[in-house]
C-alpha cells in the first residue's frame, strides 16, 4: 500500500476549495505565483 | 469494513494489478495491489480470515482515511460532518473581499453579466470608509489572519482614488494589529501601466489579472471599447511592459467548445517570450448572466448554455490540457472540494459600489440577491435563506461526487430553472472526467514526492 495523501476532515486543510462549477473546468497554470 | 460511497476505485492504474482509490470527501489518495482489493471485497467472509489478519494495519489506516468505512450510516455521519463544516466553518487564515471600486466600464464586452443592470456609479469615499469599518469588524469578529481584497469592476482602474485609499488605510490597520494584508485587481488591461503598478506595490499589490479572450479579432469581438474600437494591442502592450513587475494572469473565456483562440494566445504568449513570466491562467467557459434589474428571470445570453452542456464541457476540457500539456505547462487537476459561497455562514464577499454585500458575483446589479450592507452589523435574511438551503439533502446520498460538489452552483440552478433550490448534477460529466482528473493528480502529488526526495 502506498499513501500519497493521507486526506483530512477538515475541510480548511484541503487543497483548493472554489466555487466553480464542475469541478475541473478552471485549468490553470502559475509559475509565477 | 467495505468502501466508502465516496470512494472511486481506479483498476488497474499506475500498473496492471494495482488500484488508485481516491475519496471526494477527505480527498485521500492510496494505491493498493490487488489482494488487499480482494479482501476489502470479500471482507466479511469467513476464508479471508488469514487476509484480514495480515492486511490489519493497512485495514486502520485506510478507515481512518475515509477510504473504508464501516458501514452505510458511519458514512452518512461523515457526509453530515463534512457538509456542517461547509455551512458553519469559518477558514481564519483569510478574509477574501473583492470591492466594486465603481460599476461603470470602458469596455462593452458582449458576454458581460452586469451589462443588463450597468450604471455609471462610482463608490464614494464615505461609501469606502463605511466599507473599511465592516471589514475590521468583521476581521475582529472572526479572528481572521490575513485581508486579501480583490478590486473589482465594472473597471476598477476608472477610481484609483478609492482603490488607493482603501489600500493605504487597511494596510496601516492590519499591519498595526500583525493581520497579513495585500491585495490584487482585477482588471480588463486597458488602463494598466508600470508606472501604475510600481505606485500600487508598496501598498500591497501581488498579483493583477486581466482578461484576455484571444488574439487580435477573437478578442476584439467579444471585448471592444464602449465607443467601439479594438483593445487587444493595447492590453497586450501593458501587460509586457509590466509583467515583470507584478504576477499578471490571464482570465480567458470560451465558447462553443471552440479551443482556438486559446491556442492562438498561447502561441503568441510563447513567441513574445511571456508565456513564463505570467501568473496563473484561467480558462472557463463563458456562461448566462441574469435578466435586467428587477427581471433577473430574463435569462441573457442563453446561447453560452451549450459550453455547459457535458459532451461539450468534455471536449473543450480535454482539449486545453493537452494544449497545457504541449506548451509544458502545469495542469489543475481539478479534484478539489467545490463549494457555493451562498450556502456558507461565513466566507468571501464581494461590496459593491453602493456598500451591498455579495456572496456571488454573478448576482451583481440584483440588490435583492444582496446578503446585507456594510452600513449594518448584521447579514439580512436572504443571507439566512442562501446558508440554509442545504440542496445536498435532495442529492442521493450515496453519490461518490457530492462531496466535492455539494449539489452545484445555485447560480446555474437559477438559470436553468429559475429558482435557486434544484441541484445542478454534473454526473455524467464527472464519471468521465474524474478518473482522468486523478490519474493526473496522482502524477502531479507522485512527482512533487519524488523532487522532495531527490
Amino acid at each position: 500500500m502506498e499513501i500519497i495523501n493521507y486526506g483530512t476532515d477538515d475541510i480548511n486543510q484541503m487543497a483548493a476549495l472554489q466555487c466553480c462549477w464542475p469541478p475541473g473546468t478552471e485549468v490553470f497554470h502559475s509559475p509565477t505565483e | 469494513m467495505q468502501f466508502s460511497f465516496h470512494t472511486i476505485v481506479i483498476p488497474d492504474y499506475p500498473n496492471p494489478g494495482e488500484y488508485l482509490l481516491y475519496n471526494t470527501r477527505s480527498q485521500a489518495m492510496i494505491k493498493i495491489n490487488d489482494e488487499l482489493k480482494e479482501l476489502i471485497d470479500h471482507f466479511d467472509r469467513p476464508d479471508y480470515f488469514y487476509l484480514r489478519f495480515r492486511y490489519a494495519y493497512e485495514i486502520v489506516r485506510l478507515h481512518k482515511s475515509g477510504i473504508l468505512s464501516e458501514n452505510q450510516e458511519e458514512d452518512l455521519a461523515r457526509l453530515k460532518g463534512h457538509m456542517d463544516q461547509i455551512k458553519h466553518s469559518v477558514d481564519t487564515r483569510s478574509f477574501f473581499v473583492t470591492i466594486l471600486t465603481t460599476y461603470a466600464c470602458n469596455f462593452k464586452c458582449v458576454y458581460c453579466f452586469e451589462e443588463s443592470s450597468r450604471a455609471n456609479e462610482k463608490m464614494t469615499m464615505a461609501c469606502a470608509e463605511q466599507t473599511m469599518a465592516w471589514m475590521k469588524s468583521q476581521i475582529i469578529k472572526l479572528s481572521y489572519r490575513s485581508l486579501y481584497l480583490n478590486f473589482y469592476g465594472g473597471e476598477p482602474l476608472l477610481n484609483q482614488p478609492v482603490l488607493e485609499h482603501i489600500a493605504t488605510a487597511m494596510k496601516s490597520w492590519c499591519e498595526s494589529r500583525g493581520v497579513e494584508f495585500k491585495f490584487m485587481i482585477q482588471t480588463n488591461g486597458y488602463l494598466l501601466t508600470p508606472q501604475l503598478i510600481e505606485r500600487f506595490l508598496p501598498l500591497g499589490l501581488k498579483q493583477v489579472r486581466v482578461s484576455v479572450d484571444g488574439v487580435g479579432e477573437d478578442h476584439d469581438k467579444n471585448r471592444p471599447l464602449r465607443g467601439g474600437g479594438g483593445t487587444f494591442d493595447v492590453i497586450m502592450n501593458n501587460i509586457m511592459a509590466s509583467c515583470d513587475k507584478v504576477p499578471i494572469g490571464l482570465s480567458v473565456g470560451f465558447d462553443k467548445g471552440d479551443t482556438g483562440p486559446i491556442e492562438r494566445l498561447l502561441s503568441y504568449c510563447r513567441d513574445k517570450g511571456i508565456i513564463r513570466k505570467l501568473g496563473r491562467f484561467i480558462f472557463s467557459p463563458i456562461h448566462a448572466g441574469l435578466g435586467r434589474r428587477g427581471e433577473k428571470e430574463n435569462i441573457q445570453n442563453t446561447h453560452c448554455d451549450c459550453n455547459y452542456e457535458d459532451e461539450s464541457l468534455v471536449e473543450a476540457n480535454r482539449k486545453i490540457r493537452a494544449l497545457m500539456t504541449n506548451y509544458g505547462l502545469e495542469i489543475k487537476s481539478g479534484m478539489s472540494t467545490t463549494i457555493c459561497p451562498l450556502m456558507r455562514e461565513n466566507s468571501g464577499v464581494t461590496v459593491d459600489q453602493q456598500g451591498l454585500i455579495y456572496k456571488c458575483n454573478s448576482m451583481l446589479g440584483h440588490p435583492e440577491l444582496s446578503v446585507g450592507h456594510v452600513k449594518d452589523q448584521e447579514y439580512n435574511q436572504q443571507h439566512l435563506a442562501f446558508v440554509h438551503l442545504d440542496v445536498y439533502n435532495q442529492c442521493p446520498q450515496g453519490c461518490v461526487y457530492l462531496p466535492m460538489c455539494s449539489g452545484g452552483c445555485r447560480f446555474s440552478s437559477f438559470l436553468r430553472n429559475k429558482n435557486f433550490t434544484t441541484p445542478v448534477c454534473y454526473k455524467k460529466y464527472l464519471d468521465t472526467m474524474a478518473p482522468e482528473m486523478i490519474k493526473q493528480e496522482y502524477q502531479a502529488r507522485r512527482s512533487k514526492i519524488l523532487a522532495e526526495v531527490s
